[in-house]
């Protein structure tokens, strides 16, 4: 009897072998498409009906239901809701500021809404940090009908269900802050980034809390994200890592395991292969979005040193192989990372990232093509 | 004065500016000169934390905190170093991100990278309009133009500047650099520019080789 999706993704995350490789396209908005992306995607599939984003400034979709039906996507999605209190103000001609006082713009032609004033930059003190008008977590906006969209899955279909969980502190300190003034602060000003993070993560573990109280019995994985690599290496020393950011992981990684037994989703971008133990010891089930281009990322690497402890959730380069590549290399490159990560379960197949413009459609149809062709278990080792 | 120099060198691998900045006015007050001071202890000391940052060794707080320990000083000697291409200067350098990106991290460090290796450096910021690279090459005789881009969908704005040089007629009078994260050799080779460089302590040193191959074609 063929398994469902929900069946079918636990076993893969419990590192057993299913039917088949699972799929993800939107489940998380960093595993989405991009708006001007998605217009290709939905005339190929003769969609018509109006987009939804559900990732402001990086432009990231929801995915219509006919799309993930014809691609046989396992996963659907439940977002968060956004603050009653405190929501985004319109600013300037295309801009916006956030819960976070963050203020973004999008100057016209670009893809996405960049980063132009962090409301902690410059000379501040502790107290600043603490007098900061952070968002209220309590705020009902952000559990309104999560629970009702999570029974209505539950109830109506079989997918596996994900759900978007706040980021700790990494990024969200960042844009605070002013990447600069941030990554200063965390090389010589210690009390005042870890002043900075604790009050972030505290917030955010809360909000975590007060969603996972409506429904962290009902998901099947929860997802967060907080970027720890760049293309190179990881964004600090891991020896800072573990002094300066974990204490802070753990206190929200705690948070989320005392509220919920779903699978923890935990993305970052770039090469992090040197915290990969400390993301474990924390508590991440599976990390995404694998971005086997980066330093020391690469899928074989990465299975034979921790796919007994890891599942992996991407994986299909998105910065030279999806756009540029042909649909027949695309079908090679999907056959060699399944061929890597999937055997012995442990491999979520999806792109590294959200899909931009410039991938041509064909490439994105022979990715899950190829995943259907060789993603049937058993897999050999690649 | 030797082991001065290699104090200061040591303070900005070290990334304290305060040091640095008192160990400079110290130097100058023994009387070593502003141009030893760039060129043995700043340029030397920049060096050694690109190389650090290429072999993983640093990261991005280590390498900013360089970069501001060799900005305190500079801002200190700058004064005082003779203006133009004489002695103190390897040449002048225009920089900034192009029109439609606000990145400028990246073009920063290697702002403050061409300085420690001794250029002279006008960073024009982010978001700089096509025309305004021009404006600023033609009226300062730039030596060396560098543009950083982040984005696939500004990084063709370069190319549109390396048109704009050759139909003002001084494309061949000055050296082209480009980089940020999407770029790349195949790029830079495509657009015509002369120079790429993968991190910020590469551009630096191809910003010296070129432009001493420039000087000696210029000799010849």
């Amino acid at each position: 009897m063929p398994l469902t999706h929900r069946e079918r993704v636990i076993k893969v995350l419990s590192h057993q072998e299913a039917d088949r490789v699972p799929f993800d396209l939107g489940s998380t908005v960093n595993s989405s498409v991009h708006i001007e992306e998605y217009q290709k995607l939905k005339a190929h599939f003769g969609i018509e009906a109006k987009d939804t984003i559900f990732h402001k400034f990086q432009r990231a979709v929801v995915m219509h239901e006919p799309i993930l039906q014809a691609l046989d996507i396992d996963f659907r999605h439940v977002p968060r809701g956004s603050s009653d209190s405190k929501p985004d103000i319109p600013v300037g001609e295309d801009g916006y500021k956030d819960e976070f006082e963050v203020v973004r713009s999008k100057p016209p032609g670009c893809l996405y809404y960049d980063l132009v004033k962090s409301p902690l930059a410059g000379s501040i003190t502790i107290q600043d940090i603490m007098n900061f008008p952070w968002p209220d977590p309590h705020d009902p906006g952000y559990t309104r009908g999560i629970r009702d969209r999570l029974l209505s899955y539950l109830q109506n279909t079989d997918y596996a269900i994900v759900l978007q969980l706040p980021p700790p502190f990494v990024h969200t300190t960042q844009f605070m802050r002013g990447f600069e003034d941030w990554f200063l602060d965390v090389g010589a000003d210690h009390k005042l980034a870890g002043a900075l993070f604790d009050a972030a993560v505290e917030n955010s573990a809360a909000l975590a809390e007060e969603i996972l109280k409506v429904g962290g019995d009902l998901a099947d994985v929860v997802a967060f994200s907080d970027d720890l690599g760049f293309q190179n290496g990881p964004i600090v020393s891991p020896e800072l890592y573990r002094r300066l950011f974990k204490p802070r992981h753990k206190k929200y990684f705690d948070v989320v395991k005392k509220y919920t037994k779903a699978f923890i989703h935990f993305h970052s971008c770039g090469s992090i292969h040197k915290l990969l133990d400390d993301l474990i010891e924390l508590g991440a089930d599976a990390i995404n979005p694998v971005q086997v281009t980066a330093k020391d990322m690469g899928s074989s690497v990465l299975k034979r040193e921790f796919g007994d402890r890891l599942s992996f959730w991407g994986g299909i380069d998105t910065q030279k192989m999806l756009p540029y590549g042909t649909k027949e290399e695309v079908r090679s490159e999907v056959k060699r990372v399944i061929g890597d990560l999937a055997p012995g379960g442990g491999y979520i197949l999806a792109a590294v990232h959200n899909l931009q413009p410039g991938v041509p459609v064909e490439n994105i149809i022979s990715m899950y093509e190829a995943g259907k062709e060789y993603g049937r278990y058993p897999i050999s080792q690649g | 004065m030797d082991s001065i120099l290699s104090k200061i060198s040591q303070a900005v691998i070290n990334g304290d500016a305060t040091v640095t900045r008192e160990l400079t006015q110290t130097a100058l007050k023994e009387g070593v000169a502003p141009s030893a001071i760039l060129r043995e202890a700043l340029a030397l000391a920049m060096d050694e934390v690109g190389r650090r940052m290429e072999a993983g060794d640093y990261f991005l707080p280590e390498v900013l905190l360089s970069a501001r320990a060799m900005k305190t000083a500079s801002e200190i000697l700058k004064p005082l170093l003779i203006q133009g291409k004489a002695e103190g200067s390897l040449g002048r350098v225009v920089i900034g991100t192009v029109e439609g990106d606000v990145h400028d991290i990246g073009k920063n460090i290697v702002a403050m990278m061409l300085e420690g290796a001794g250029f002279e450096v006008i960073d024009l910021g982010i978001n700089v309009p096509s025309k305004q690279f021009l404006n600023k090459v033609q009226e300062t005789k730039a030596d060396i133009l560098a543009m950083s881009a982040l984005l696939t969908t500004t990084m063709g704005k370069m190319e549109e500047v390396i048109k704009d040089l050759k139909a003002a007629g001084c494309r061949k009078d000055i050296i082209v650099m480009v980089g940020g994260a999407p770029v790349n050799q195949e790029f830079a080779s495509k657009i015509g520019a002369d120079g790429f460089a993968p991190d910020a302590g590469g551009a630096a040193r191809l910003a010296r080789k070129l432009a001493k191959e420039r000087v000696k074609s210029q000799n010849n």
